[in-house]
């Protein structure tokens, strides 16, 4: 499947839009997540967990590239075009489940931080408007918002680790390794969540020109925000001790009250404002995935997906309570890891073979 | 690359009827004048032409001696000494040409053949200062709204052949001339097949002005942004062209449409180039800064007193909440009445005839804006807040864009109301969307995005000239690049650098 070239963007965006896919609201909170798991030897889960997805980048590259297509292109090759699709739907309504855990995640942020009597459906609508507004001008401006999202909060990131490294303590993080393998494993698996996004490579790949030569972009883009959890995760493990973190839901929001000048205060009201711009472009490239996805799986316009599934989305936004949000959690995490780092590396042995078959044959 | 140089437009009356017996036609209108050269009856000459539009000085001086001999229209056509002399039989140009001040030159009242001789009173103001877009330093020379002189300025500053000029004619009544200027080797041809195209496509009654043009031609004519910048100044124009820019030209108006833009070059001011390269760009940076100044200001101001004053600590807020102690209104209204007031005043300070328009300014600025404060209708930090945002409006160099930077803010006042910080970034982040999806001529307008290299050397910055190597290379020009001096290395200064 051929894409024209007017839409296809530079190799060197493939940075942004993997670093745009990884970072969403799970580093607001996975601090704690993490810490529970494997204490204070976490951060380094975060290293070996970017390593793992260095990995998997590396899959997904020679899968596309063997089928030079998308994964809908790769399914069809190996499963032929009804259960190929049928497979093909499993991921578009994981990115689309993807994107309610994560706008519900948002929402629940702005409500208990900033508004805590406005409903969540007008705030639903308003970052969706946003989004439709976004996917509807194309791919193109999916990724120049995911290059603006890059931009704009790295600044802010700048200024929120500058603070409370000035109240670190660093024998926090000492002694190193002292925690079991099994623990570690745990928080290897509940790190890799959080840098869990770089699968919208399965739908993006055809979009970039000369796809091939895009594998170091992404490869950095990967680096970059594992480098970015694990700082992040340091400088929470240096500012909070062990039994404070356990209690910070959003660690990287509490850090922000730290923040003091002489005409500013509560510097959380402004990095949650601006928090929309990482937030809605990450939804911008879930939804434009699954529904390019969805566009070529039934042959209908991508402009009906988009509608359809933004309605749904604000209707679950309004009708879910605590306790579906939490099996829906677990479903989507449960979905990344079986997905993408079990069914992905097995269908690359597979295609391989098959391609190796035809070849001789 | 073929063009159409004439395009033909759709005749308003193609009655043919009507077109054999012009004279009649035309005869109806009161100062259209048909009369004989000399009582004879032998061999007169019949003369035809509108009062009010022609030349009276050239019609004695130089074409009526020349008929006391009876000569045939071919002689004639070589004696007079005009520059523009037609010979033709086709009703449908006489009467084109005799409705621009030609002189219908006829054997007999019942010839078919006829003699047009441009004889035009063509009157227009002197080439003068700009006034819209005002530099300290540099060429103060400004177009008028005469399409030949204007084309004239260019061509005195650009004297090379490969100024190519591509003439049209737009308007189904008004038949404007429209020019379509670029430098051939140097503009993208595609940008300007997509030009000539889209004009020519344009079906209007009358087009008075070039900003009627622009926005006929633009790529998204919903957006508030205007995706060309018009501009009165002639080196913007000549430098644009110069990159591999497209000026379209109109007859009738000082103001010239430069194509295709993209954003930042609205904070461009030929100005910057004038002074030294940090300086010129301590000024754009100014500009930009401006452009969110002037957006948020009162944004910020009504979500921050109305949802997040903690936001403010408290030293700062005493000052805030002490200001508005005495204020009755919620910040919101409070910042759209005093936004709107001003607004008044510059609108009004537009309308009035000049010689008021300065002293009612004074009145409406400050008395208006100190007697509110005194009256405890808005805060005073609020009214400096309001100034500073409007007086940042004006920092751009384009006219159109400050325009467009006062609107914003009103959406962004509702908005931040209504959601409060959240809001406000949610409308900047809508804008930049917006941005994003915007082009002009088909070239990407937010200038950020993909990243040119060429981008740095003059857009976002201003390096110095040695520096600034290449012509803009999202123009795609076919000469990419620019031609700067290969200084010699100068002689070391000093003894340090020997």
């Amino acid at each position: 499947m051929e894409v024209d070239k007017r839409h296809q963007v530079s190799p060197y965006f493939a940075f942004f839009i993997i670093y745009n896919s990884q970072v969403g609201v799970g580093i607001l909170g996975f601090q704690r997540t993490i810490a529970a798991k494997a204490g204070y030897d976490a951060w380094l889960c975060v290293l070996v967990a970017g390593c793992i997805v260095q990995v998997f980048i590396w899959m997904m590259y020679q899968l596309l590239s063997k089928a030079d297509g998308d994964i809908i292109d790769v399914h069809s090759q190996v499963f032929g075009n009804f259960l190929g699709n049928v497979m093909s739907f499993t991921i578009m309504m994981y990115y689309w489940l993807a994107s309610v855990s994560v706008v519900l995640s948002f929402i629940e942020i702005i409500q208990v931080w900033m508004f805590p009597t406005l409903p969540a459906w007008i705030l639903c609508l308003m970052i969706f408007g946003l989004v439709y507004y976004c996917v509807s001008g194309g791919f193109r401006v999916v990724v120049g918002v995911s290059f603006l999202s890059f931009l704009v909060p790295q600044l802010m990131f700048i200024v929120l680790y500058l603070f409370p490294l000035q109240a670190a303590h660093f024998s926090n993080l000492l002694p190193i390794m002292n925690h079991s393998f099994r623990e570690l494993l745990d928080g290897i698996k509940s790190s890799m969540y959080t840098l869990a996004g770089t699968e919208t490579l399965l739908m993006f790949y055809p979009f970039i020109r000369d796809a091939k030569s895009s594998k170091k972009f992404a490869h950095l883009g990967v680096l970059f925000t594992t480098l970015l959890y694990t700082l992040s995760s340091i400088v929470s493990f240096t500012f909070y001790s062990e039994s404070q973190l356990n209690q910070t839901i959003w660690p990287e929001l509490s850090l922000t009250k730290v923040i003091r000048l002489s005409y500013l205060e509560r510097f959380e009201y402004i990095f949650i404002s601006m928090y929309l711009i990482i937030v809605s472009s990450l939804l911008s490239l879930l939804l434009w995935s699954s529904t390019r996805g969805l566009k070529k799986i039934f042959k209908k316009k991508q402009k009906y997906f988009l509608i359809v599934l933004i309605l749904l989305s604000v209707v679950t936004s309004q009708i879910i309570n605590e306790e579906i949000k939490g099996v829906l959690d677990k479903i989507v995490t449960q979905m990344n890891l079986w997905i993408f780092y079990g069914y992905i590396p097995v269908l690359l042995i597979i295609f391989t073979l098959i391609k190796r078959g035809k070849q001789n044959g | 690359m073929k063009l159409k140089a004439n395009l033909p437009g759709k005749e308003a009356n193609s009655n043919n009827n009507d077109e054999q017996n012009w004279l009649q036609r035309l005869a109806k209108s009161n100062d259209f004048v048909h009369e004989q050269t000399s009582l004879k009856e032998e061999d007169p000459y019949w003369l035809s032409y509108y009062r009010t539009l022609i030349s009276s000085d050239i019609l004695h001086q130089d074409v009526l001696p020349y008929m006391q001999e009876q000569l045939s229209l071919q002689e004639l056509k070589r004696n007079i000494p005009v520059e523009v002399i037609i010979f033709t039989k086709d009703p449908k140009e006489i009467i084109q040409n005799l409705m621009r001040g030609f002189l219908a030159l006829q054997k007999h009242e019942d010839d078919e053949e006829c003699l047009l001789i441009n004889i035009a009173n063509s009157k227009f103001r002197d080439v003068s200062i700009t006034t819209l877009e005002s530099s300290a330093l540099g060429p103060q020379v400004g177009f008028i709204e005469e399409l030949d002189i204007n084309i004239n300025l260019i061509r005195k500053r650009l004297p090379v052949p490969e100024l190519l000029v591509i003439e049209m004619k737009v308007g189904e009544l008004s038949k404007t001339n429209v020019a379509v200027l670029y430098m051939d080797g140097i503009a993208d041809p595609e940008n300007i097949n997509t030009v000539v195209q889209r004009i020519g496509d344009v079906q209007y009654d009358h087009i008075q002005d070039s900003s009627y043009l622009s926005s006929m031609i633009e790529d998204n004519s919903n957006s508030l942004f205007p995706q060309s910048i018009s501009t009165e100044r002639v080196d913007r124009v000549a430098a644009g062209l110069t990159e591999g820019k497209i000026i379209i030209a109109v007859d009738g108006s000082p103001n010239l449409v430069i194509l295709p833009v993209t954003l930042f070059e609205s904070f461009i001011a030929m100005e910057d180039y004038s002074y030294s390269w940090i300086i010129g760009n301590f000024f754009r940076v100014l500009r930009f800064s401006a452009l969110f100044i002037s957006t948020m200001l009162s944004p910020m101001y009504v979500a921050i007193m109305t949802y997040h004053y903690e936001l403010i600590p408290a030293p700062l807020l005493e000052t805030l909440v002490g200001s508005r102690a005495s204020v009755p209104f919620p910040p919101f209204l409070e910042a759209l009445f005093l936004e709107i007031m001003i607004e008044m005043v510059k609108e009004a300070g537009i309308r009035l005839p000049f010689k008021i328009g300065q002293s009612l300014g004074v009145v409406g600025g400050i008395v208006i804006g100190q007697a509110v404060v005194e009256a405890g209708l808005t805060s005073n930090v609020l009214l400096i807040l309001v100034g500073l945002g409007t007086l940042a409006s004006y920092t751009s160099p384009v006219y159109k864009f400050s325009n467009t930077v006062r609107f914003i803010k009103f959406p962004v006042i509702i908005l931040s109301q209504w959601f409060g910080l959240f809001g406000v970034f949610w409308a900047v982040h809508f804008t930049s969307i917006h941005l994003l999806r915007l082009t002009s001529l088909g070239r990407p307008y937010l200038s950020m995005y993909p990243i040119r290299t060429t981008s740095f050397q003059d857009l976002w910055f201003r390096l110095p000239f040695s520096k600034q190597k290449d012509n803009p290379s999202t123009l795609r020009p076919q000469k990419i690049r620019k031609t700067t001096g290969n200084r010699k290395k100068p002689e070391p200064l000093n003894d340090f650098y020997e």
